[in-house]
């Protein structure tokens, strides 16, 4: 199966919610080792919803696009709602089936949001 | 060549630009594998019976192959399970002759995961410093370096003849003469896993004490691989496996072992993997690393040309350009594009390049880079191979590369 749909290509050439939060109050950054890649993620949240968020990142197609479709899917849900998200709903927003070796590109994003809901705790 | 090497007719499109991960296997390595079972089928060094003697005199005259092909003794050739399964060997072995905190280990930066770790793991056990050395910025080895950081502590000098990045064909003569001269006890140890498959090896003229190869990266099968040891280190080193064929007399205190490389073979030998090395031995040898070392390098200069016309100043080459001194390999990396997405997308055209950091993390950390691409060419690359590689390296930079 090709990869590199349309809707992927869309997400990484033109990433939603990019760029910096101004008041930030969850913060993350998190890497790929083993590639390079590296995301770094601002929420900003009012009690326990998520009103805002911003990303940045450098790496591959596959996490670009994840990190954008994922940054679609948070505004006013709860703290609790995202942190139960697991790498399958990731693998549902991609429409990918993910080969073991790309799989860690695809849920880049997700811990990229998990870390950051966890930055205060 | 193609024919050779049945792969090719189950995937006819195939375009492999992967062989110093493994090559591929010729049909002459894979009859001889086979031919093991089906015309020997019994154990090595054991058996009494006639069968069994052929067996044992079928793997003295692979050991034989062997050491004519690297232009050494037969007695100094120990059959491993790969070049990992050797220097692994070859660390828990010098372990014992170690005292712990006294000494240093010196490992070039441009070697592959197996030639370091195993060393970093014996100087985290004992408790040495281990030091890495950068090479020059062209990606030669830097002799002053090496030189410069040898004491009469430095116990072990791990050495790459051709680095999995680069690609380039270390001179190492040099540097072994003068540590010889300045520290005659230290032990030096050549990985030759990338340069066993395309340049002469000369393991009397190189005066390393031990040089370790895979056979799967000359055509060969895998799970057999070649740990060259000389007489000195042989009688000087304890074995750190144990089992049978190893040991002489099991009632004397301490135990005697054999001597020779069966010391250092315990257990059964990887027979069908031995005879299929023997076939790739022999096949390189008829066709002579002339012939193959032309092929590489005109497919070398032709892909250099072609990339550089396709992408000019967007592409950047690791180790220079200059192929008079470069094994088959190339790595590159493409601006605003990620390696990984280059060999997915090139994959889906079944063409097969290595992207990532190709077991080579620490030289990759030391140049600042996450990824390159990879492409390394065998006896079996075409011209036609790298034009339809480099029209989908295009097609793929049209996909992803952003403005």
């Amino acid at each position: 199966m090709n990869l590199y749909q349309e809707h992927i290509l869309e997400h990484y050439h033109n990433p939603k919610n990019w760029g910096r939060l101004e008041h930030p109050t969850h913060q993350s950054i998190v890497k790929n080792q083993s590639c390079g890649d590296a995301l770094s993620m601002d929420l900003a949240l009012q009690g326990e919803i998520v009103k805002d968020i911003a990303w940045e990142g450098v790496g591959c197609a596959i996490s670009l696009a994840s990190a954008s479709l994922l940054s679609e899917q948070v505004q006013d849900k709860s703290r609790d709602e995202l942190l139960a998200l697991t790498p399958e709903y990731i693998l549902g927003l991609l429409e990918l089936p993910l080969s073991p070796g790309r799989l860690k590109c695809g849920i880049l994003s997700l811990e990229a949001l998990h870390t950051a809901l966890h930055s205060k705790d | 060549m193609k024919h050779e090497f049945p792969i090719f007719k189950k995937y006819q499109e195939l375009i492999y630009l992967d062989s110093a991960a493994t090559a591929l296997k010729p049909a002459i390595v894979l009859e001889a594998e086979q031919r093991y079972g089906k015309e020997f089928g019994t154990n090595a060094a054991r058996g009494l019976y006639p069968l069994a003697e052929k067996t044992s005199q079928a793997v003295e005259e692979a050991r034989k192959a062997v050491a004519k092909f690297l232009h050494g003794e037969k007695e100094n050739v120990i059959f491993t399970a790969g070049t990992t399964a050797g220097i692994n060997m070859l660390a828990r072995s010098l372990e014992a002759t170690l005292s712990d905190s006294e000494g240093e280990i010196i490992v070039s930066l441009d070697a592959h995961h197996s030639q370091i770790l195993p060393w970093q793991e014996l100087a985290k056990r004992k408790n040495l410093r281990l030091h890495q050395v950068p090479l020059k910025s062209d990606g030669l080895l830097d002799t002053q370096a090496f030189v410069a950081l040898l004491n009469p502590d430095t116990k072990v000098l791990a050495l790459t003849l051709v680095s999995n990045v680069y690609g380039i064909i270390q001179d190492l003569t040099p540097l072994i003469q003068k540590v010889r001269a300045l520290c005659p006890e230290i032990f030096i140890i050549v990985d030759a896993a990338q340069a066993v498959a395309h340049i002469p090896i000369d393991v009397t003229q190189l005066d390393a004490d031990a040089l370790v190869f895979s056979g799967h990266k000359l055509y060969g099968p895998t799970g057999v691989g070649v740990c060259y040891l000389t007489q000195k280190w042989q009688e000087r080193l304890e074995p750190s496996q144990f089992g049978g064929g190893m040991v002489l007399d099991t009632e004397s205190t301490p135990l005697e072992w054999k001597s020779g490389p069966e010391k250092f073979e315990a257990g059964t030998l990887p027979l069908a993997q031995i005879f299929g090395l023997q076939a790739a031995i022999a096949l390189l040898t008829s066709i002579g690393f002339s012939s193959t070392r032309k092929h590489e390098q005109e497919l070398l200069t032709y892909a250099t040309q072609k990339l550089l016309a396709a992408f000019g100043k967007h592409i950047t080459f690791l180790g220079g350009l200059n192929s008079e001194n470069k094994i088959g390999l190339l790595s590159f990396t493409l601006a605003g594009v990620h390696p990984h997405d280059i060999a997915s997308l090139l994959g889906e055209k079944n063409i097969c390049v290595r992207a990532g950091e190709h077991c080579a993390s620490f030289l990759h950390r030391a140049l600042a880079l996450p990824a390159t691409t990879r492409i390394s060419f065998g006896m079996y690359t075409t011209k036609e191979d790298i034009d339809v590689f480099v029209s989908g390296l295009e097609e793929a930079y049209k996909t992803l590369a952003r403005s």
